[in-house]
């Protein structure tokens, strides 16, 4: 059985954007990330799965359950943290997770506190005193303190610093040891490679491809530049597999890359190499390289 | 499974209803026990000559006499001012209830949890119902304490009446508030509708008292039904709180079934 299956689904309201024709299923036990820019839909996906929504047509199952006719039951068994999540703000962390647990019928305590320990929750002082990391560490807690099967997370890394943010992919690992399945979005492709088997993509609400990790980041572009000790000559640099773009200013070469780095590093290691940086691979790039596919209609939107 | 979203929404009005326990206590006690400064003053003659058209506008001529106990208490607190004090704590809560916490982000919270929209509904209506009656409770003490030095003439039967009335128009209002938020999920449409019906109602009551074919109006003000046959001096109005009991019923009814239905954005 499916974690997640999405059938045919619409949600349309108002000015803003919603989905159209959606089909999406996420594996049992897998890492499945949600991957688009921000207003792409993977929120109205989401707050569909958990019910807030109700779609305009189409369906949702969860867990093989219905989305509108067995949503407590479903929210009995997902973990969910909404994107840019608001707390409770005049309590402390220590309280509110008492009172989840109290709706949830009680929970194991030495998992709670386990989480706390990990995260570094602050968790005795009032929740307006805290800052956007702290909360978002709390926001992550409540979601897994349960033991859920299921965990929704929209952009759940949002305000983490470095080391937490290691932490909680950490802990999704061993989520997905465990056999429990993890859907989590994002507007960033390297926030969800390491974690997720497969990605999803989702622009202006429709579905634009799935895909394994390893391919997507075949495809993703990104902007290269490096700082040599002295001019060099681009020649051998232009013919790089993958290497496109390339432009040389003095002793600078700048030059955008799709795939492996590893034959232009080689390359440029054969010279003085005072810098090297590299971008986040743009998104918007690799959707218009997705949507030419898609124009050309060689099936890259297959499933 | 306890009230616990009861008890998350009163707790987390737990000052501010502290601090209106305060003030109520303190104006109900000083209006009543100036009454014996009142009773035979020249302020009450004053009103005696008033014209007919005012008077009839606050409630007719009985109700402004003022050498009854019960009389001053209804002018003075139950035709105006205590209910309108608990309609506004009744309608701060049930905006926060529904559409501010749907604004704030803390409903998804909330409704991620094994619960259903509709207990939501419920626990939040009972919590209005236990922010309002210790106000109205601590009104009506306020009276009976004063009323132990100062010869009022109004059993505690009376004053526990007319608490019950204001009650009961309060959590009404508070209700309204709570079906216009799930309804629309604005903070300003939620404070906007129970407090126009509060207003209209309460000039019904007063112009049916100048104008004769307003009086059958009379029946669609939840206020007329709250104190309007001026229960401190009368007793009891079964029937109209029986009314207001159903309408705080219907609006429950209501809300539970728009906001059930309701998508809910952010």
């Amino acid at each position: 059985m499916d974690a997640i299956e999405v059938e045919r689904l619409t949600k349309s309201y108002g000015r803003a954007r919603g989905i159209v024709d959606l089909d999406l299923r996420v594996g049992s036990g897998t890492v499945f990330g949600f991957l688009g820019p921000n207003g792409a839909g993977k929120t109205t996906t989401i707050r569909v799965l958990l019910d807030f929504l109700r779609p305009t047509s189409g369906a949702a199952r969860v867990l093989g359950l219905d989305s509108r006719a067995d949503s407590v039951a479903i929210h009995r068994r997902v973990g969910y943290v909404p994107g840019d999540p608001a707390l409770y703000e005049r309590i402390t962390a220590r309280e509110l997770f008492a009172w989840l647990s109290g709706l949830r019928g009680g929970i194991d305590e030495r998992v709670l506190e386990g989480l706390v320990a990990r995260f570094g929750v602050q968790a005795d002082r009032p929740i307006h005193e805290l800052s956007r990391g702290n909360r978002q560490k709390i926001a992550l807690v409540q979601a897994f303190m349960h033991e859920p099967e299921l965990l929704v997370l929209d952009e759940p890394t949002a305000g983490l610093d470095p080391l937490v943010q290691h932490e909680f992919e950490e802990l999704v690992r061993e989520v997905a040891a465990e056999g429990r399945t993890v859907f989590l979005s994002s507007h960033m492709l390297d926030e969800v490679q390491h974690l997720c088997d497969h990605v999803a993509i989702i622009r202006e609400g429709c579905l634009v491809a799935v895909e394994e990790v390893a391919t997507l980041r075949a495809r993703a572009m990104r902007e290269v530049t490096i700082h040599f000790a002295a001019p060099i000559d681009p020649a051998p640099f232009r013919v790089l597999p993958g290497v496109r773009d390339v432009e040389v200013r003095d002793a600078n070469l700048h030059c955008h890359l799709t795939g492996s780095a590893n034959h232009l590093v080689k390359l440029a290691a054969r010279f003085d190499v005072l810098d090297f940086t590299s971008t986040p691979p743009d998104l918007e790039a690799l959707f218009l390289h997705y949507y030419r596919d898609a124009e050309a209609g060689d099936g890259a939107a297959g499933h | 499974m306890a009230l616990l979203v009861t008890e998350r929404a009163v707790r987390d009005r737990r000052r501010g209803s502290i601090g209106w326990a305060l003030g109520i206590a303190a104006y109900v006690s000083i209006m009543t026990s100036v009454y014996p400064a009142v009773q035979d003053s020249a302020l009450q003659r004053a009103i005696r000559n008033y014209p007919k058209e005012l008077k009839a506008f606050f409630g007719g001529a009985a109700s402004f006499d003022f050498s009854t106990g019960a009389g001053y208490l209804n002018v003075e607190l139950f035709s105006l001012i205590i209910p309108a004090l608990l309609v506004i704590v009744a309608i701060s809560y049930g905006v926060r209830a529904l559409a501010g916490e749907q604004a704030d982000g803390t409903l998804d919270f909330l409704l991620a949890n094994p619960i259903t929209r509709r207990r939501v509904v419920l626990e939040k209506v009972v919590g209005l119902w236990a922010v309002v009656v210790p106000l109205a409770a601590v009104a009506g003490a306020a009276v009976l304490a004063v009323g132990l030095f100062v010869d009022l003439g109004v059993g505690i039967d009376r004053v526990a009446i007319a608490c019950l009335g204001a009650t009961l128009v309060a959590v009404l209002s508070g209700t309204l508030a709570m079906l216009a938020g799930a309804a629309t999920g604005s903070r300003a449409v939620a404070i906007g509708v129970p407090t126009a019906v509060f207003a209209a109602s309460y000039l019904i009551v007063g112009l049916a008292g100048l104008v004769s074919w307003l009086e059958p109006l009379r029946v669609a003000s939840p206020l007329y039904h709250a104190n309007g046959t001026q229960p401190l001096l009368h007793g009891l109005p079964a029937a109209n709180y029986l009314i207001l009991f159903g309408l705080c019923g219907v609006a429950l009814c209501a809300t539970s079934e728009v906001f059930n239905r309701r998508d809910l954005v952010r």
